[in-house]
């Protein structure tokens, strides 16, 4: 295993070498290293991209396990302390209009998830007799999107999800917010950025959305560009800013309202 | 598509579902948005206390120490670089926040060890697992018994090396075999 010591202000090429990345990045996922070297290796993560995105592989790998072990909820009064612990000074004179419109946001959000888990199990009861007990486990999410897009390679005839795109609609605080979560059995292959099309549903027109922004930061949408997402059946992801073509085409997917199913479970 | 098929498909994604909507938390929380942030602990407080009892196993502790963990997300939360799942990167803070604790806790002889580690262990597994190819699950099932145990005894509960020695009774230098190459073999079964 390589010494981490005096490597931190100018990492080697060697903490580049997507071997040493996997074997570090391992070892400190799965907490077999020392405190020290622990210590060490998270300055390097800030400096070296490659053990980051290392880390990053095997952080989501292993995370999924401890979705499936046992839960245990905490005290009544923690969130108290923490609240108390997080002032919000940014924020301090807008967190009663806040909370009303995430109450609002929330009720909303949740009967949106509430719909469209029903619609996917009407869906599933159509060609399978029982529905199994992964339904039973849908967390209740708090953050539905208004438009989802879920995208599969252009070429690729078996659909195999690769990413989700995620359309957020704006609150009285944020903007319209775009987001783009990708599997994790399919994880990204490209650091490139991204560029992102939708297709009219009634013209078959294409609107360049714009380029995926740097890595961290999110996507907010003007309101023309909302409209046009709001507007689109399909949504297409390129290589570069050229209108998509059969050769520049990386992902596609149908662009799928998620607010209706709130009004139907109403 | 089978109902195997099925299960997989929607089981993944839901979990994709799962990511984005912590990821979009993550994101209110940056920009400094305190709703976000009590949504974020309704939804994962009960997993990350779980995981933090796992390695801590006192409940007193591992309050204060998810305690801790809320106010790093709260202040730290630009340091989510979404390189990876926000999900992932909230597990390895809590797991790092939680051997702290550990670390400062040792000198206190009152903290038991006593789970039944092979008990929570094998709920992990099922033979189904072993048709899932590329699932984490699959390609832990398909390591031999002694180093899935140590990585997994490593990961759920926190065992430094040493401590995976004295816990299964086997020599230092055997466990550290264990542990590279079964990390090895997981990485080139998950690639």
């Amino acid at each position: 295993m390589p010494s981490l010591k005096n490597t931190i202000k100018s990492p080697g090429l060697r903490y580049r070498n997507p071997t040493i990345c996997a074997h570090l990045a391992s070892q400190y996922v799965t907490s077999v290293m020392t405190p020290r070297v622990r210590t060490r290796l998270e300055k390097l993560l800030s400096v070296t991209p490659e053990l980051n995105r290392a880390v990053a592989f095997w952080s989501d790998q292993m995370a999924e396990i401890q979705l499936e072990l046992p839960e245990d909820n905490a005290s009544d009064g923690l969130w108290s302390n923490i609240d108390k612990l997080t002032p919000d000074e940014k924020n301090h004179t807008n967190r009663k209009v806040n909370n009303s419109g995430w109450k609002n946001l929330l009720l909303w959000q949740a009967t949106g998830i509430a719909g469209m888990a029903t619609s996917i199990a009407l869906a599933l009861m159509l060609f399978i007799a029982p529905l199994n007990d992964t339904l039973n486990n849908i967390p209740a999410v708090n953050a539905a999107p208004s438009y989802m897009a879920a995208m599969s390679k252009h070429d690729d005839s078996a659909d195999t999800i690769h990413f989700v795109i995620n359309v957020y609609k704006k609150t009285e605080r944020t903007p319209s917010t775009l987001f783009v979560q990708w599997s994790q059995r399919q994880p990204r292959e490209t650091a490139q950025p991204l560029f992102l099309w939708a297709e009219d549903k009634d013209t078959g027109e294409l609107t360049y959305i714009g380029k995926e922004p740097s890595k961290g930061e999110s996507w907010d949408l003007n309101k023309p560009i909302w409209q046009t997402i709001s507007n689109s059946s399909r949504l297409l992801v390129t290589q570069d800013q050229r209108l998509p073509s059969q050769s520049n085409t990386l992902f596609s997917g149908p662009c799928v309202q998620l607010s209706n199913w709130e009004k139907k479970v109403i | 598509m089978t109902d195997l098929q099925l299960q997989k498909q929607l089981k993944n994604e839901v979990l994709i579902k799962w990511n984005s909507d912590i990821n979009q938390l993550l994101n209110m929380i940056k920009r400094n948005d305190k709703t976000a942030l009590k949504v974020l602990y309704d939804e994962t407080n009960g997993k990350l206390l779980g995981i933090i009892i796992r390695i801590i196993h006192d409940r007193y502790e591992a309050e204060e120490c998810l305690q801790e963990v809320f106010v790093k997300i709260w202040k730290q939360a630009d340091k989510y670089s979404g390189a990876g799942s926000a999900w992932g990167w909230l597990c390895v803070l809590t797991r790092n926040a939680a051997l702290d604790q550990l670390r400062r806790l040792r000198a206190h002889p009152h903290i038991s060890t006593d789970d039944d580690d092979n008990s929570l262990l094998s709920t992990l597994f099922n033979e189904e697992d072993l048709n899932q190819e590329h699932s984490i699950r699959s390609c832990l099932s398909r390591l031999k018994e002694q180093p899935r145990q140590a990585i997994l005894l490593s990961f759920i509960h926190g065992y430094s090396h040493g401590e995976l020695s004295a816990q299964l009774n086997t020599p230092l230098g055997t466990i550290k075999a264990w542990v590279r190459r079964g990390l090895q073999e997981l990485k080139t079964c998950l690639a």
